[in-house]
């Protein structure tokens, strides 16, 4: 507790509160205009905390996470366009009531749900964190690599329509990793005489051309730049009533923990939890024929599910070093840049970082809680920046990127690369998010593997006689031939 | 013989992982190893690439649906990657603070396609960006930023 509160103060301190103020503005910023995204924010300030303490750093990226994610429901709510894949479901309802004229109640349900998620669920992460990081310290390199297996196994097969595309997608992620030096015995591997990939791929270089630069270009080419007109009344007001609330809170509780579980599991994050805590909430509900024509349930459902991701995404990322979403991913590649590293120890070795990360979600939680109920009449001001100059910053945002992260413009070319790589493989239909778990995941999930046969005298066969290793194989296998075997239970059930 | 997409991609990824399987038959191995070795990983990745390819090139298609670009969507990349290009090639030669400007300019009458914008804000947004993050970067956080090749 004495750790949180440090924590706490530290972040109260005047530079740090206004770097946190000023990044969740940028957060929200960025989840409110669709095709942006907090994850995008992240990617772009990450290289500017390389210069920054890094508890500094780290207050600035949560910031505009945590905004990003929260800032979602603006255009969804305003125009019926998701800012972000995290606030689909909130277009359902949210975009009806507000077009019904409730702009005002529609936007303060989003804005308590994403209130309600983030900091109960980062509370929850609070606690549970340090107990999964102490039991995770029992393990060994054969759990850790099952762990790892599994996590990118559950991410690939999820893959929609083939999985086969899944699978490219990872097994392309770790053959990225798998260059530069090896783990264990330095032999050199597709670095092809060149020096600047004997270091390996740099993950900034990856992120910010996979989403970043194919998001800017894809975007151009599609002339998807147009955005809709706003129409909404005068915005002024709280807008929320009690009962808003108090007829919600079963819908509110059961999308909590839909979210909370979903943002745990690896790879998965705020855009499936929406979809699936919406379609429960619409699922169990008495009126559900009101779901789709502006049912507050259905925002509660949305937004209370996406934001409660953020905190069951942190527990795996503290305690595994293993990421729940894209941007975890990129925290987590913040830490390492910065020195420290991530796993079962980071709480144990680096306590201040640790609960520093809590009780910096916490905090902004309520900065953007505060931000977005007195500022709620300029949301739609926010939806009339134009694209082209807005794309132009980021652009450049990217290089600097790019190239502040390794220091040469060969990583900016390998950027470049991995944009070109990006739209191939969208033109294919291969889904990114196995790529990047796997690329951040490859190399330990080698180390571990190489370690746990040289540890063991049963070689390969230890992996299945341990029985935790053994939990995650199984689950990994389940995640693989579930898809093929539901059909078949399904069938015998009618039977 | 019309192919589809999918099986044209999927024999793509299929040649690709043949090539980082035989590739990976090269690295070089060090002696008395008492586990895989770093060939292993390098291996996995390739066969599972090529296996998957030939999945996806086997497996059955599903109906075509409507194209990644169209002609238009084709040319506006092209003069993107043309562009993206381009200020790499300045950053390299002519530096941050002179390619910077430039590319920011470029680029904002590029993304606005052809619709009618502010020259003179379009200026003064791409000198005074470029500036500010200079000095943000160089100055505030002392990290450095291209000083090119040409200076």
């Amino acid at each position: 507790m004495t750790l949180y509160f440090d924590a706490l103060m530290t972040l109260m301190q005047p530079s740090y509160f206004l770097v946190m103020f000023v990044c969740c503005i940028v957060g929200i910023i960025f989840g409110a205009v669709p095709g942006l995204s907090g994850g995008l924010g992240v990617s772009l300030l990450l290289p500017l905390t390389f210069g920054m303490e890094p508890t500094l750093g780290f207050a600035m990226l949560i910031g505009v996470w945590v905004g990003g994610i929260s800032g979602g429901f603006i255009s969804a709510t305003l125009i019926g366009i998701p800012g972000a894949p995290s606030s689909i479901a909130t277009c359902f309802d949210a975009y009806p009531m507000s077009q019904k004229g409730d702009t005002v109640r529609a936007l303060g349900i989003g804005i308590l749900a994403s209130f309600f998620g983030t900091s109960i669920s980062i509370l929850v992460a609070t606690f549970l964190s340090p107990v999964i990081a102490d039991l995770a310290m029992k393990l060994g390199p054969w759990e850790y690599f099952s762990l790892c297996f599994c996590a990118i196994t559950l991410v690939a097969a999820l893959a929609k329509g083939n999985i086969f595309k899944g699978f490219i997608g990872a097994f392309i992620g770790l053959f990225l990793a798998g260059v530069g030096v090896a783990p264990l015995d330095g032999a050199y591997r597709f670095t092809f005489g060149n020096i600047y990939l004997c270091g390996g791929l740099d993950m900034v270089a990856l992120m910010l051309g996979l989403y970043a630069i194919k998001q800017v270009i894809g975007d151009y080419a599609k002339g998807q730049q147009e955005m809709p007109e706003v129409k909404t009344g005068k915005i002024s007001g709280f807008g929320v009533k009690i009962t808003d609330i108090t007829q919600n809170i079963g819908v509110i509780v059961k999308s909590f923990l839909v979210g909370l579980w979903i943002g745990f599991l690896p790879g998965m994050g705020s855009g499936l939890s929406n979809m699936l805590a919406y379609a429960q909430a619409k699922s169990g509900a008495k009126d559900s024929q009101e779901y789709g024509k502006g049912h507050p349930g259905g925002i509660w459902a949305s937004e209370t599910s996406n934001n409660a991701s953020v905190g069951g995404a942190i527990i795996p990322m503290i305690a595994l070093g293993i990421p729940g979403d894209a941007v975890t991913a990129l925290l987590l590649s913040g830490l390492m840049i910065h020195g420290l590293q991530p796993g079962p120890l980071l709480i144990a070795n680096n306590p201040g970082i640790a609960y520093l990360i809590f009780a910096g979600v916490m905090l902004a939680a309520f900065i953007v809680l505060l931000q977005q109920f007195v500022c709620m009449r300029w949301f739609p001001l926010l939806l009339k920046i134009p694209y082209h100059y807005l794309y132009g910053v980021i652009l450049v945002m990217c290089f600097i990127g790019a190239y502040t992260s390794t220091n040469t413009t060969f990583n900016v070319a390998a950027m470049l690369v991995f944009a070109g790589a990006g739209i191939l493989l969208d033109v294919a239909k291969i889904p990114t998010s196995p790529l990047v778990l796997a690329f951040i995941l490859g190399p330990k999930l080698e180390e571990y593997y190489r370690k746990g046969i040289s540890y063991s005298n049963n070689g390969a066969l230890s992996f299945v006689t341990r029985p935790v290793s053994l939990v995650f194989l199984l689950i990994a296998a389940g995640s693989v031939m579930w898809p093929y075997i539901k059909p078949f239970l399904f069938k015998k059930k009618q039977v | 013989m019309k192919v589809n997409k999918d099986r044209a991609a999927g024999i793509v990824f299929a040649i690709l992982g043949l090539a980082i399987v035989l590739i990976a038959g090269g690295i070089v191995i060090p002696e008395n190893l008492s586990e895989p070795g770093p060939r292993l990983f390098p291996y996995i990745s390739g066969g599972g690439i090529f296996l998957c390819g030939l999945g996806m090139a086997l497996t059955k298609q599903q109906d075509e649906s409507s194209p990644y670009l169209d002609r238009q969507g084709v040319i506006r990349l092209l003069k993107a990657a043309g562009l993206m290009v381009l200020y790499y090639m300045g950053l390299d030669y002519l530096g941050f603070l002179i390619a910077t400007p430039l590319f920011m300019f470029a680029a904002i009458i590029l993304l606005s396609g052809g619709k009618k914008i502010n020259i003179i804000f379009s200026i003064v947004l791409s000198l005074a960006t470029s500036f500010l993050l200079y000095f943000l970067f160089k100055q505030a956080f002392m990290i450095f930023l291209p000083a090119g090749k040409l200076f």
